[in-house]
């Protein structure tokens, strides 16, 4: 009998506990709306090229109490580049830069979180152009408000890379530089 | 992305080399029709080895891209099989059996791991498997008209519709793919032009034009299908490229039902047989340029037009 109670305080006790654990981190969904990722490039090193990924998605799950916990994810649609211009997004569709038939997706997985000043130091892996590399970026921000009836926060970051590192073709670096900068402002939503 | 001045590098690199390589290998191989045959599709190896390494456009390994799974997988395994049959190892059944391979698993190999095999749906595999047959019974096809009438024209037609795929692809935006092919093209017209002046008729083998055909009907294939799927290249005018070299093998192959037939004699005529095969080349170099013109060719005369006072 004793035993029989034990596991029906333990049981009571994990049903008690189990939704507080699962609020501990609270999980956002990217507002594709509020957000944007962009990138520049150098253009025959005398001025910026840019640019932007017009379909993304992903999650960050945040967690209040102990960060290590928190995770981000990204993933966007290498074929929305838009560049302002048709044709040039068209070029950058195809084998010669993007190969967006072959990689569809550029995504982001983090890895390790840890609280900074301001925000969040992650590190994750990065996956472009079918080459996945580790990398760490500085997500400034991170205060949650409430506004149009949604739980809101939002992080701004920037990504140097170069295309080299990323299996693009090296012959294709030349007029546009091998460095490229992605600027991340994203806002994440919950209810 | 190769510039245009290494491009035209790159293409009289791979002719030249493939040309002195099959007319040294010829000449040292002449009583040998064999060993001549093989060292003609060696020579086309080197001549495109030659010409990627100049452009540059020599493929990652492991296969990156659908162009690479192209020159380091489907063309090397092809050109491996028609050596075989031209130096006689291999023939019959296991030729053609060898090859239904090949055709079977080609499409997959230069999709692989791409959106277009995401899908495991009834259209997809009906595609992959028509794709198949198709290749199959080109290269098939080809290589008996070739082997059983030693038609040299097949050859050089299919060395411009190669030519001119490289064009449509580049003027549809994908530059590298488009040097690639035409680089492949020149190396092939390199080897089929020492290969045509040692054909049947000129105290030659035509074994050397069996397997340059036979292998550019493949090589024509396969930039159709990765400039099809992986750049902008249409439907309709891949297919018309390949119909090229197509056509005028059928109309060669049919003319002999019936060879004192007037018509037959029309159409077994080589101008009759260019013209045919010039008529989708023309057609798809004249979309492609209309194309170039309203898409890629606006970008860069909007540059033109800043830098321009």
């Amino acid at each position: 009998m004793p035993l029989v109670r034990s596991c029906f305080v333990a049981l009571l006790g994990a049903l008690l506990v189990a939704p507080l654990a699962a609020r501990a981190a609270d999980e956002y969904a990217y507002d594709l709306v509020h957000s944007s990722v962009g990138f520049k490039a150098r253009f025959l090193d005398i001025s910026w090229i840019q640019g932007r990924f017009n379909d993304v998605s992903g999650t960050f799950a945040l967690d209040r109490q102990d960060p290590t916990k928190s995770t981000f994810s990204l993933s966007i649609k290498a074929d929305s580049v838009d560049t302002a211009n048709t044709a040039r997004d068209e070029h950058l569709r195809q084998p010669d830069y993007f190969d967006t038939k072959q990689f569809p997706t550029i995504d982001f997985r983090s890895t390790a979180v840890k609280a900074v000043d301001g925000g969040y130091e992650v590190a994750g892996e990065f996956t472009m152009h079918g080459v996945t590399k580790p990398v760490k970026l500085t997500m400034v921000g991170g205060k949650e408000i409430e506004a149009m009836g949604k739980k809101r926060v939002g992080f701004a970051t920037e990504l140097k890379l170069k295309r080299s590192d990323f299996n693009f073709d090296k012959g294709q670096i030349g007029a546009i530089g091998d460095e490229a900068i992605i600027v991340i402002d994203c806002a994440g939503q919950r209810d | 992305m190769p510039d245009g001045i290494a491009i035209v590098w790159g293409v009289g690199c791979g002719f030249l080399v493939a040309w002195a390589l099959s007319a040294i290998g010829t000449a040292v191989s002449r009583r040998e029709p064999g060993l001549a045959a093989v060292a003609v599709l060696v020579a086309l190896v080197w001549g495109t080895v030659a010409g990627l390494w100049i452009l540059p456009a020599v493929p990652r390994l492991p296969p990156h891209s659908g162009l690479d799974r192209f020159l380091v997988i489907l063309l090397p395994v092809t050109l491996a099989i028609e050596a075989e049959a031209a130096a006689g190892w291999l023939d019959g059944f296991w030729l053609t059996f060898e090859r239904g391979i090949v055709a079977l698993i080609a499409v997959p190999v230069l999709l692989h791991g791409s959106v277009w095999l995401s899908d495991n749906t009834p259209t997809a595999w009906v595609g992959l498997g028509g794709g198949a047959l198709v290749l199959w019974a080109a290269w098939e096809g080809i290589a008996s008209h070739v082997r059983g009438t030693g038609d040299r024209l097949v050859a050089a037609i299919t060395v411009a519709a190669i030519t001119s795929a490289g064009l449509a692809i580049m003027m549809a935006g994908w530059v590298r793919g488009g040097a690639v092919a035409l680089t492949l093209a020149a190396a092939l017209g390199g080897a089929v032009l020492v290969a045509h002046r040692s054909a049947p008729g000129r105290g030659g083998s035509q074994a050397g034009l069996v397997g340059l055909s036979a292998a550019g009907i493949v090589a024509l294939f396969g930039l159709l299908v990765i400039g099809r799927f992986f750049g902008r290249l249409g439907s309709a005018p891949a297919a018309l490229l390949l119909m090229a070299p197509l056509v005028a093998a059928i109309a060669a192959g049919l003319s002999r039902f019936a060879p004192d037939n007037p018509a037959a004699i029309v159409a077994r005529s080589t101008r009759y047989r260019l013209l045919l095969a010039a008529v989708p080349l023309v057609a798809v170099l004249i979309a492609a340029k209309a194309d170039f013109d309203t898409t890629m060719g606006r970008l860069m005369e909007r540059a033109a037009a800043v830098i321009r006072p």
